[in-house]
């Protein structure tokens, strides 16, 4: 791993996924590439951590799976968000900023 | 980025509900081999792109077990939520299509309601009675034991208290014995009634183990002693001791004899049914051997009832054995459940009841099942359609289902209802003397009966338009429709069919019940019994210082005087009851040596054949003169005709009879035959030899009173002239003829009621399922008509054919249910009197009503349909 590359917070796996789902149904494969790609490959995924997450979060409704073909003819399991991912991806994605300006302001060097 | 979804996964889908392992296989493997693909792409030789791609991912075991739970978790939870929901949907359309139809659905959910009612109230009285534990601890261990005929096992009989000693000595159950008796309560400032009391040896409380709720029982030694003391029944401590917690230590009087009370048993205690108190029997009462004893025993601890039958057998053998019984007198122990012995004579009667509801139930259901094809034949298309959308048969059916089991569910609570305003108004018409009747409620074991009848409803009416649907095919009606219409008019006339059958099956029962009735009502009984009142008179110990004969004739002229009274005599027993002076039996001597025969002798009063409307048929009645004058008896018919070696020639013959009070043989010269008296009609008449009262004084007779007013309205005026003589005599037994006579007759009366209602509901269902089945298949059959109408056909021909193809199943029906009830009839028999089990007449009547009404249902709907315009009737489709 090279000094420019980062590990997925703990806890934002999911909103990571959502956000990729939200741009268009995806198999698993092609939500990694789709999150490598976009952070220019800056992004550490565990690969064996997305499965888990993207069953669970089909149990709780957010996402569903239906088998399709890849472009190379390849069956995989595609996923695509529900109305209730979408709903949750706003929650998650407001959740995130306000977590972002409250560390921010927490970090902040103290005010002279 | 495009996907092509993959039809075929339907299966594959269904196939991973049960194990998700190898989609989350398939799954992984494709990541892994795209990311080779990915690899390879940039450049990398294939192995190393295969091994960096591996390495990438991991180990999948761990991936794979936490896809797999998170799978199971959440498959099952869409299978609950997709199976509410379709269920829903089915439901939905269920009531639209109720409520497109209502009339039909209404009737339909009546005929369940109705079914269901009836079913569930006859049920309760049968579970309370039959089935309900007796209220005793360890009940399954309780025994009834009987003496029988060891030949003929059929007439269970008591035992001597001798017998029950013996019995007693078992050590496989612990046996007590108990005798019934009516004798007068009197003293403590109550007003003098009649009780019924058991008479107990020692143990019998031990046997039933039941605690009394105030006070004690009996001790043995109490019991082997035979001491007047007393429990008292919960209902007769409240009635008559304002359930006063203080009542141990109180004296009454029973039969003239202080009795100190001890206890009081709590209310569900009801060994015997009736008994009002319980006492030791006396010394006196013990040693003669009269079998008067009912036998209860408690099997003991490990052993069962073979055992405790054997060998209370074997030990009663033995004692016949040493005692040198005749042979032709001997008798065998039978030991069975204390429930069955108590309700033995209704166990039959009821579970007939209950068959009878099951059956009008049955007809109810085929009604549902009629209304969900018909209707499941106009979705045919949309059946038709939902399949080839890919809806599985499993789908279907469960659409079926539910519709029908929205049906049963709304019949069934509208029953349950109906079952719980019925169960009392039941309960009034239940002939008393109906053993346990206190028992019976709406309890558990009815819910759950009613539960599982209400599925089995749903499941019956559902099952045959679920299955015709699933082999509605994908070929569209327009082709074949008219083929699968026949296959579902064969299914709608088999109902009917099987309809009619029940309902004929039960209309024969019926109105085998019904001409019982009727007979029984109008049979001649050989006595008037309109304006007669009967009072027994048991004269209490003041009564009896008058002297016997002095009382008896103070209380007849008292009751002579009252105004309204045309006649007053004294007999022993009252016709009603047999007319029987039971005691002894008779020797007809001089016609067979040493033959000895039942019969009865009962004292009467001269005058006592005119007043009842007993004929004399040959010599004379009594007279006044017969009184202080020789022996002379007056014979019924049956007595003439079974015990007098000539007897056409009865009057001035003689006998010799034993029925004197001192046991000695008395001759008689007979002066008179009288018509018999029949106080129980299915029984032959008992032989009767009447003498006048006033040779046989006896502290007991009955007093019968005939009146020229209502009897209501002299009863109470007589009460109060008979305590004038004795005012410790209880009246409270008092009763009209016409009473008892109606009492006689209250089983056959119940059984009628109860059949000729079912049957009459199963015919109306069955008559609106004809009805119902006609006019749907003419509906079909309206274009059929129309062509034939338009192509000449006059509607007479259309209208005979139509007639004809609905009559058919009914006809069928008519004849496999005369055929039932001629199979099951003899089940009935022990029910009927003077009416065999297959009367032709009978089976002809049923059929010809049945015929008539099924035509009637038939004509309507096919009149309707033949009469209508031909071009309206091709524009129909």
């Amino acid at each position: 791993m090279s000094e420019s590359q980062l590990r997925v917070l703990q806890g934002t796996l999911e909103l990571l996924i959502l956000k990729t789902l939200a741009w268009e149904p995806n198999h698993g494969f092609g939500i990694l590439r789709h999150l490598e790609t976009v952070t220019r490959e800056r992004l550490i995924v565990e690969e064996g951590a997305l499965y888990p997450a993207l069953h669970r979060m089909r149990e709780r409704g957010w996402i569903e799976g239906e088998w399709g073909k890849t472009e190379n003819n390849r069956r995989a399991l595609v996923y695509r968000l529900t109305p209730s991912g979408r709903e949750e991806l706003r929650r998650q994605q407001s959740e995130w900023s306000r977590m972002v300006d409250v560390m921010a302001l927490a970090l902040e060097p103290a005010s002279p | 980025m495009t996907h092509r979804t993959d039809r075929g996964g339907r299966l594959r889908d269904l196939l991973a509900r049960a194990n998700p392992g190898p989609a989350i296989d398939q799954e992984l493997a494709a990541h892994v081999e795209m990311r080779a693909r990915q690899l390879m792409a940039e450049g990398m030789t294939e192995d190393d792109a295969w091994t960096e791609a591996r390495r990438r991912f991991g180990d999948p075991g761990d991936v794979r077990v936490e896809c797999e739970q998170s799978d199971r978790r959440w498959r099952r939870r869409l299978g609950r939520r997709e199976l509410f929901r379709s269920v829903a949907t089915d439901a939905r359309l269920a009531v639209r299509a109720a409520r497109h139809a209502p009339g039909p659905t209404v009737l339909a959910v009546v005929a369940l309601a109705l079914g269901t009612g009836v079913g569930a109230a006859i049920l309760a009285v049968a579970s309370g009675v039959l089935l309900r534990d007796l209220p005793y601890p360890d009940p399954a261990m309780l025994a009834g034991v009987h003496a029988a005929d060891a030949r003929d096992r059929s007439r269970p009989g008591l035992f001597s208290f001798r017998e029950v000693e013996v019995l007693a000595g078992a050590r496989t159950a612990d046996v007590a014995g108990y005798s019934v008796v009516r004798p007068p309560l009197t003293g403590d400032g109550l007003e003098p009634s009649e009780i019924t009391l058991a008479r107990i040896t020692d143990g019998f409380f031990r046997v039933l183990a039941a605690p009394p709720l105030i006070g004690r029982t009996p001790t043995t030694d109490e019991t082997r002693a035979g001491l007047p003391v007393a429990v008292l029944s919960h209902a007769l401590w409240t009635a008559r001791f304002g359930a006063d917690p203080a009542v141990p230590g109180r004296t009454v009087d029973v039969e003239g004899l202080e009795h100190t009370i001890i206890g009081v048993m709590p209310p569900r205690f009801a060994m015997p049914e009736v008994a009002s108190m319980w006492r030791p029997l006396s010394p006196a009462e013990a040693q003669d051997d009269d079998r008067e004893l009912h036998v209860v025993a408690r099997i003991a601890d490990g052993a069962s009832f073979e055992a405790a039958s054997a060998e209370l057998d074997a030990a009663f053998a033995a004692f016949q054995s040493e005692t040198a019984v005749p042979d032709d007198e001997l008798r065998s122990v039978m030991v069975e459940s204390a429930r069955d012995a108590l309700v033995r004579p209704v166990r039959g009667p009821l579970w007939l009841l209950v068959g009878a509801a099951a059956l009008v139930l049955l007809v109810a259901c085929v009604n549902v099942s009629n209304l969900l094809l018909a209707r499941a034949e106009m979705r045919h298309d949309q059946v038709v359609l939902r399949r080839a959308l890919g809806a599985d048969g499993f789908r279907i059916v469960r659409a079926h289902l539910t519709e029908s089991l929205l049906f049963a569910l709304a019949g069934g609570a509208l029953g349950l209802l109906l079952g719980r305003v019925t169960l009392p108004l039941l309960l009034r018409i239940v002939p008393e003397g109906t053993p346990r009747l206190a028992e019976v409620s709406f309890d558990a074991r009815v819910g759950v009966a009613m539960t599982g009848v209400v599925l089995g409803t749903a499941i019956l009416t559902g099952l045959v338009p679920a299955w015709r649907a699933t082999r509605a095919t994908t070929v569209t009606r327009s082709v074949v429709g008219r083929l699968s219409t026949s296959g579902s008019t064969r299914i709608l006339h088999g109902f009917v069919t099987a309809q009619i059958a029940i309902s004929t099956a039960l209309a024969v029962g019926a109105l085998l019940l019904g001409v019982t009735f009727t007979r029984l009502m109008t049979v001649d009984r050989g006595f008037r019994p309109t304006n007669t009142i009967v009072v027994p008179l048991a004269l209490s110990e003041e009564g009896e210082e008058l002297g016997v004969s002095a009382a008896y004739a103070r209380i007849l002229e008292e009751a002579r005087a009252l105004p309204g009274v045309d006649a007053a005599h004294l007999v022993y027993h009252a016709p009603d009851e047999g007319g029987g002076f039971r005691l002894r039996l008779l020797r007809p001597e001089g016609f067979v040596e040493d033959a000895v025969a039942e019969g009865s002798v009962v004292p009467v009063t001269p005058g006592y054949f005119d007043a009842l409307g007993i004929g004399v048929v040959d010599g004379r009645g009594f007279l006044a003169s017969d009184d202080p004058g020789p022996p002379v008896a007056v014979v019924s018919r049956s007595f003439a005709r079974r015990l007098l070696p000539e007897p056409a020639r009865a009057v001035g013959s003689r006998f010799v009879h034993h029925a004197s009070l001192d046991g000695g043989a008395v001759e008689v010269a007979i002066v008179g035959v009288v018509d018999d008296i029949i106080p129980e009609p299915s029984e032959p008449p008992p032989p009767i030899l009447y003498v006048p009262f006033g040779h046989m004084p006896f502290g007991y007779a009955e007093l019968v009173v005939t009146t020229t007013a209502a009897t209501a309205s002299v009863l109470p005026a007589l009460r109060a002239r008979i305590w004038t003589v004795d005012p410790n005599v209880p009246l409270d037994a008092a009763r009209t003829l016409e009473e008892a006579v109606a009492r006689s007759v209250a089983s056959p009366r119940f059984y009628m009621v109860m059949v000729v209602g079912f049957a009459s509901l199963a015919v109306l269902l069955a008559a609106i399922g004809t009805y119902g089945v006609t006019a749907f298949v003419v509906a079909q059959r309206t274009h059929e008509a129309g062509i034939r109408a338009a192509l000449g056909a006059d509607s007479r021909r259309i209208l005979t054919r139509f007639l004809g193809q609905g009559l058919r199943p009914a006809l069928l029906g008519i004849a496999a249910g005369l055929g039932a009830a001629a199979a099951l009839s003899r089940f009935l028999a022990g029910l009927l009197f003077d009416v065999a089990p297959l009367e032709p007449w009978v089976y002809a009547a049923v059929a010809g009503v049945l015929g008539l009404i099924a035509l009637g249902a038939v004509a309507v709907p096919a009149r309707r349909a033949a009469g209508r315009d031909p071009l309206t009737a091709l524009r129909h489709e």
